[in-house]
């Protein structure tokens, strides 16, 4: 991060000339990013190279607000862009957050992502490390790394710059009986895999839930393994947002569980994506979504924010071609009164332990009820009795809300549509099918 | 030939294949996105997308944004001045809204016009690839559609998610599939299981059934590319082969399978089904649209002989390896004496492909065209596609 003294792309650079001689207040966004991918698997051997590149306009007049995008790096893109943002306004608000709360917050300085030559060794190590679970087959294994400088600036000579960095894994594992696995994991850097232990983990998950028969429906106190509670704990920020459009929305007042401390970590240390500003260049702070026994404020742009004395900062761009839009970033469950794996399962007199997700969360059409497709183990008095290589879990936002008893000490993070970080979640009497 | 293409092939020979590029593929895209609430236009987005992909032996791809010459030599391994003009069709200009036809309904929330337009030059030669304009629809309620656009008048847009909605008991079924649900289980059942990539993997369960009858029902199924009329059409795929009907079943025996130039062999069929998800994605063998023939389909859709009636599904998915094919049920409800006596909703029908296939009782109606499954997810890989297809009655699943 720096205050965007470094030489701007030429697609900003047009951009900005076409808007400076429009008039009016503006802003652009430019985005580079490189990304090197791996894919192995029995289908043969895949290697991407993908830059992905540029640049976004908003635009604010007397006639209202635009927005508008184009791809590329070149002079062309940045006219194209702020010609069809001016050409894209419709009546409103002013969008654009005033130059006085715009800034940056340090941020982690990025680790360097890896060279194609690494990202093989890397793949190489982790398909090795699969040697040693003869009953385990590794049916596909694909790696990521890749990084992402972004310029922001505005009219009125607001200018800063982000890096970031990620790497993701994802395995598609399979016991000789049983349905294939997907197993994930994301870090800053693929340096921060530690292949053995993801091996060891995963193969121990895949083979005890290889085999077994379908469960009866009924309600059970579960442990949610960080691979199952990471999709659910989005699924809740996102119905959360949700509420925040409603005043009458019963989510909005009603009481956390106390061991609920869930906050969108933007500047980070915490969590996998610390950026120095959010989507419209607000610095990045914390954003307590559900702590102290009750719900937050939402994640909102200046222009939700404004009109409603509420605070902004919440904006997030996950692309350049999508305006900013409120919602999660870098989503982290902090553990409170964490217990070890043992003692979580030894709270479970009569009930789950749920990992390997299949699927996404679906979400019934009143947005309050949820459901995760995912492998089960019974636990009666803290002991593993029988395996479900699929089972429904289903409730409701509001029991996801109040049910939390405890967490886990075994964060891990994933990438979904947000970062998200997370121990293991024991939540009291939701639905398995 | 497109006087634009000409260079281009003289490069494709002189250069490209001399080089071990095995294609150059060049795309340009407009999405324009209007976001509504209650009715009215909030935000409008427009995006201009265009760049290129290189494909090189042994699964090698590199892609970037942009056209820019300078960019675009380095990616090919030419000079500035060896590259001719890149004969993409200019893009249209999006329409505004009042242009646009979509329907006045305040529960939509976002709709999103998508124009896309490709070229490839490579061992098949160099052609321009065109597809339909696509019109995203998705409402507050789950609900989502994409059809070509203008929207035909004559064809219904999803019905709304009930919010009173029960359960049926757990367990085996027989259940009546109105024609979009119908059409998303035969995408599950026989389309996905019939690309050549997963047959190759030996990840489809009918690796080992091609030739062989594997459905009581008399079905007839072609993937078909050329109905321009459903979403997933292109006039050529995206490795440059001309697209045309590929029969899959015929009379329920399994007869042929979705290829790409990758993965041709006898199985395969003669390809023409690769298609990218982006020009960052390499082309894989994927559906298009699915058309379903059932000859003697009974008139009317036999409600005395089912469980449950099912008018329509959310999400479908098929786990390959394991056999199980997963139905989210959006709409539906329970028969007695062939009349609808409750309604259901949000709930999963399970099954075994061969357990399912086998179940395929009869089929009943006209065949009827479909938007679903609609956007179509492989490994993350999402591309358009449509059906059409009768009524199905079905045994061989179970509700959870």
């Amino acid at each position: 991060m720096s205050n965007g003294s470094s030489t701007l792309p030429p697609a900003a650079e047009s951009a900005a000339a076409v808007l400076a001689a429009a008039g009016g207040r503006w802003e652009v966004l430019a985005r580079h990013s490189h990304t090197l991918s791996v894919r192995w698997g029995a289908g043969g051997r895949e290697e991407r190279t993908n830059e992905e590149s540029g640049v976004a306009c908003r635009v604010t007049g007397p006639r209202g607000a635009g927005f508008a995008a184009a791809s590329g790096r070149g002079a062309r893109a940045g006219r194209q862009a702020a010609e069809a943002a001016l050409h894209a306004v419709l009546p409103g608000p002013d969008p654009l957050p005033p130059v006085g709360v715009l800034g940056w917050s340090p941020v982690p300085p990025p680790p360097p992502s890896a060279t194609a030559q690494r990202l093989h060794e890397v793949a190489a190590r982790q398909r090795h490390a699969f040697e040693r679970y003869a009953g385990i087959e590794l049916m596909e294994l694909r790696m990521s790394s890749g990084e992402a400088h972004s310029h922001l600036f505005t009219g009125e000579g607001h200018a800063a710059q982000a890096h970031v960095t990620g790497a993701v894994a994802e395995l598609v594992l399979a016991a000789k009986a049983g349905p294939a696995r997907l197993v994930r994991w994301a870090g800053p850097s693929i340096e921060d895999l530690d292949v053995a232990a993801l091996a060891e983990r995963s193969s121990e998950a895949v083979l005890v839930c290889s085999r077994g028969a379908t469960v009866d429906r009924r309600l059970a106190d579960v442990v949610l393994a960080p691979a199952a509670a990471a999709p659910l704990v989005l699924a809740l920020v996102e119905r959360l947002q949700h509420a925040s459009g409603n005043p009458a929305d019963p989510l909005r007042s009603m009481r956390v569980a106390v061991p609920w401390r869930l906050v969108d970590e933007r500047a980070g240390p915490e969590g996998l994506l610390p950026q120095p500003f959010d989507g419209e260049g607000l610095p990045s702070r914390s954003h307590p979504l559900l702590a102290e026994g009750c719900v937050g404020p939402p994640l909102l742009t200046w222009g939700e924010a404004a009109p409603v004395q509420r605070v902004a900062g919440g904006a997030v761009r996950p692309s350049y071609r999508q305006a900013p839009c409120g919602g999660p970033a870098n989503l982290v469950v902090h553990p409170t009164r964490p217990l070890p794996a043992r003692a979580l399962l030894e709270h479970l007199d009569d009930g789950f332990w749920v990992d390997l997700p299949a699927g996404p969360v679906q979400v019934d059409a009143s947005g309050e009820r949820f459901t995760l497709r995912a492998a089960g183990v019974a636990v009666t008095a803290g002991r593993p009795m029988s395996s479900y290589p699929v089972v429904e879990l289903r409730g409701t936002f509001r029991r996801l809300i109040g049910g939390l008893a405890a967490t886990g000490l075994d964060s891990e993070s994933l990438s979904l549509a947000a970062a998200v970080t997370t121990p293991s979640l024991l939540v009291r009497k939701l639905e398995i099918a | 030939m497109d006087p634009g293409l000409a260079p281009w092939k003289v490069l494709a020979v002189s250069h490209v294949l001399r080089n071990g590029i095995v294609d150059l593929f060049f795309e340009r895209r407009v999405e324009r996105c209007w976001r509504l609430r209650g009715g009215r236009v909030v935000a409008v987005e427009t995006a201009s997308i265009e760049g290129a992909a290189c494909r090189r032996p042994e699964g090698r791809l590199a892609a970037r944004d942009g056209l820019e010459r300078k960019g675009l030599a380095a990616l090919i391994g030419v000079s500035a001045r060896q590259l001719p003009p890149v004969p993409l069709p200019a893009a249209p200009v999006a329409p505004i809204w009042d242009e646009l036809g979509a329907p006045v309904d305040p529960d939509l929330v976002t709709v999103r016009w998508l124009w896309r337009a490709g070229f490839v030059a490579g061992t098949a030669g160099v052609s321009l690839i065109a597809r339909p304009t696509l019109l995203d629809l998705s409402w507050s309620d789950g609900r989502r559609t994409v059809r070509p656009w203008p929207l035909a008048p004559d064809w219904g847009l999803p019905a709304p998610t009930p919010l009173r909605t029960a359960h049926p008991p757990a367990g085996a079924v027989r259940v009546l599939l109105a024609p979009q649900a119908a059409a998303t289980l035969l995408h599950e059942l026989l389309g996905h299981p019939l690309e050549a990539d997963l047959l190759r993997a030996g990840s489809s369960p009918w690796r080992q059934s091609l030739g062989s009858v594997v459905l009581p029902l008399d079905l007839e199924l072609w993937d078909d590319p050329t109905r321009w009329d459903l979403p997933g059409a292109f006039d050529c795929d995206d490795e440059g082969t001309v697209a045309t009907p590929h029969r899959l079943v015929e009379a329920g025996r399994l007869v042929g399978a979705l290829g790409d130039r990758w993965s041709l062999n006898p199985d395969a069929g003669p390809g023409g089904n690769a298609r990218r998800a982006t020009l960052h994605m390499a082309p894989r063998p994927r559906v298009s649209n699915l058309v379903a023939r059932v000859p003697g389909a009974l008139a009317q859709p036999p409600r005395h002989d089912a469980d449950l009636e099912v008018e329509a599904v959310s999400a479908a998915t098929l786990e390959a390896r394991a056999g199980l094919l997963v139905l989210q049920v959006r709409i539906g409800h329970t028969l007695r004496h062939g009349r609808r006596v409750r309604p259901l909703g949000s709930f999963a029908l399970v099954g075994q492909v061969e357990q399912v296939a086998k179940g395929l009782l009869a089929a009943a109606g006209t065949p009827e065209r479909s938007a679903e499954p609609g956007w179509c997810g492989k490994d993350g890989e999402i591309v358009p596609t449509g059906s059409e297809a009768p009524w199905l009655l079905v045994e061989g699943l179970e509700a959870r």
